[in-house]
């Protein structure tokens, strides 16, 4: 009997730090984007800026990671900014030729950078850029 | 007729019984002082009496002081000469000099009171009739500091005083039906009604939303106030955004249903009482509805939150039960709700709540 009145506060107070802990969301909309790829660890292109052609290629799979590259070509007729989401639960432990903006749940933004000069793609121009990833 | 009154009051030792004279042997009292009330605008002035009087005085030890008097029936100077007895004069002597008819002296003594009066026949020349009246004071003088009953003076029935004006009546008591009742004491709760505009923030994306508000309590005697109130707030249309992405294909209207249980405490400020302050613990839930816009490929939904907001109110009675009431409040969400968008991997936020947020009120409360 003791036990159990020593108990009801604990377990209230768990409930109510479960109910507070836990966020509520409400879904507006869905990115379905593509297939999320061959290797161990998925990377799923979302979506990507105008007139942009994204090919992704696995470059090295092992047991508890991936590689992949992508290949940007600006197909539209001006120079343009680009910009890539791609989606994966795994952890990015490497990434060249751009810089990856974290949107939450998963979601990254890639764009280019300076130092590759691969900010902007003329028309046709073409950009390659990786990420090797462990899962 | 020219009436001159003049009125001589001397203090002198309080004298011995007038009769039998024979008895009056106790010794002589020193003279105190002479107080000469002369009628303004009489024949004879103050300072004449005064000069006349210092002359004839000046070897008995008795200086004069003059008085004003204005001209008035015996009674009231008597009643002057009483009040110089009662402020510790042994005797009180005044004359009436009247034009034609000569002079009338009087003196009263107190203790027991008696009053003296002797008939002058002084002619009408002021100088003359100042003389005649400062050998007659000199000799009423000396024989009072010899304790002697004055002499040649007739004792005069005292006008009795006039009683002093009985106490007005208490006033007839009012019948019970005519007392106007006691107010009635302030019920012990109090219905408390308020409505008005409600503002309410939500996210970086959705910054403020405006609405009615409504709320429904009680006002308790001691202060303590409890209610419960509902609000429809709503936001602008929203275009989801990601990043570097707008999706302008799914815009969407949010509207949020808010439901506060508020328990605080009205203070009174100020001498009039007008102004009060009302700090206040809500408690709030809010229902969130999201519907697309026309066209839009959103999605429709629902959510709640919960959360806690210390409040502040402040009012300004305006009368017959109605008050002007501006509240702030700091809202604490400890279950908030977040619109996402669903990826391959999970959900990534398009709209996230900050824990902190803030709610502003302006309003008419009426308590009855």
């Amino acid at each position: 009997m003791r036990a159990r009145s020593r108990s009801r506060p604990r377990f209230a107070l768990l409930a109510v730090a479960l109910v507070l802990a836990c966020r509520g969301e409400g879904e507006v909309l869905e990115l379905a984007g593509g297939e999320p790829g061959d290797g161990r660890c998925g990377l799923v292109v979302v979506d990507s800026s105008a007139a942009l052609t994204v090919a992704r290629v696995l470059t090295s799979d092992w047991e508890t990671g991936s590689c992949y590259e992508l290949t940007l070509t600006n197909t539209g007729a001006a120079r343009a900014v680009w910009w890539v989401h791609l989606a994966t639960d795994a952890a990015v432990v490497d990434r060249w030729n751009h810089t990856a903006a974290d949107l939450g749940g998963g979601l990254f933004e890639w764009r280019g950078i300076a130092a590759s000069n691969n900010i902007e793609l003329d028309p046709q121009g073409t950009a390659v850029v990786g990420t090797c990833l462990e899962c | 007729m020219v009436a001159i009154p003049l009125a001589l009051a001397l203090v002198v030792g309080e004298p011995s019984p007038v009769s039998p004279p024979a008895e009056a042997t106790a010794p002589a009292t020193e003279p105190r002082r002479i107080v000469v009330g002369v009628i303004e605008g009489g024949r004879i002035d103050a300072v004449g009496v005064v000069q006349a009087l210092r002359g004839h005085l000046a070897d008995l030890g008795v200086g004069p002081a003059v008085e004003v008097r204005p001209a008035a029936a015996l009674a009231e100077q008597l009643g002057w000469a009483r009040e110089r007895l009662a402020e510790g004069a042994g005797a009180v002597v005044w004359v009436e000099a009247t034009a034609g008819q000569g002079s009338a002296v009087y003196l009263l003594l107190g203790a027991p009171e008696r009053l003296y009066t002797r008939h002058l026949d002084t002619p009408d020349d002021p100088l003359e009739t100042r003389e005649i009246l400062g050998v007659v004071i000199r000799g009423l003088v000396a024989s009072l500091a010899a304790s002697e009953a004055p002499a040649d003076m007739e004792v005069v029935a005292v006008p009795v005083a006039e009683p002093p004006p009985p106490p007005p009546p208490p006033a007839p008591a009012e019948p019970r039906h005519a007392i106007p009742p006691n107010p009635p004491p302030a019920p012990r709760l109090r219905l408390l009604l308020g409505l008005g505009y409600v503002g309410s923030s939500y996210a970086a994306r959705l910054p403020w939303a405006s609405g009615l508000g409504l709320e429904l309590g009680f006002l308790a005697r001691n202060g303590l106030v409890v209610a419960v109130g509902g609000a429809g707030l709503l936001h602008s249309v929203l275009t989801p955004a990601l990043g570097q992405q707008t999706f302008d294909d799914a815009r969407l209207r949010l509207g949020r249903a808010a439901f506060t249980v508020r328990l605080g405490y009205r203070v009174p400020l100020g001498a009039r009482r007008r102004v009060f302050v009302e700090p206040a613990v809500v408690g709030r839930g809010e229902a969130l509805v999201w519907r697309p816009s026309a066209g839009s490929q959103a999605r429709g939904g629902a959510g709640l939150r919960v959360g806690v907001a210390p409040t502040v109110g402040l009012g300004l009675e305006l009368g017959r039960g109605f008050a002007l009431v501006l509240a702030a409040g700091l809202d604490i969400w400890l279950r908030n709700f977040d619109l996402v968008a669903r990826t391959p991997v999970g959900t990534t936020p398009l709209v996230r709540a900050p824990t902190v947020g803030a709610t502003a009120g302006l309003g008419l409360a009426w308590v009855r």
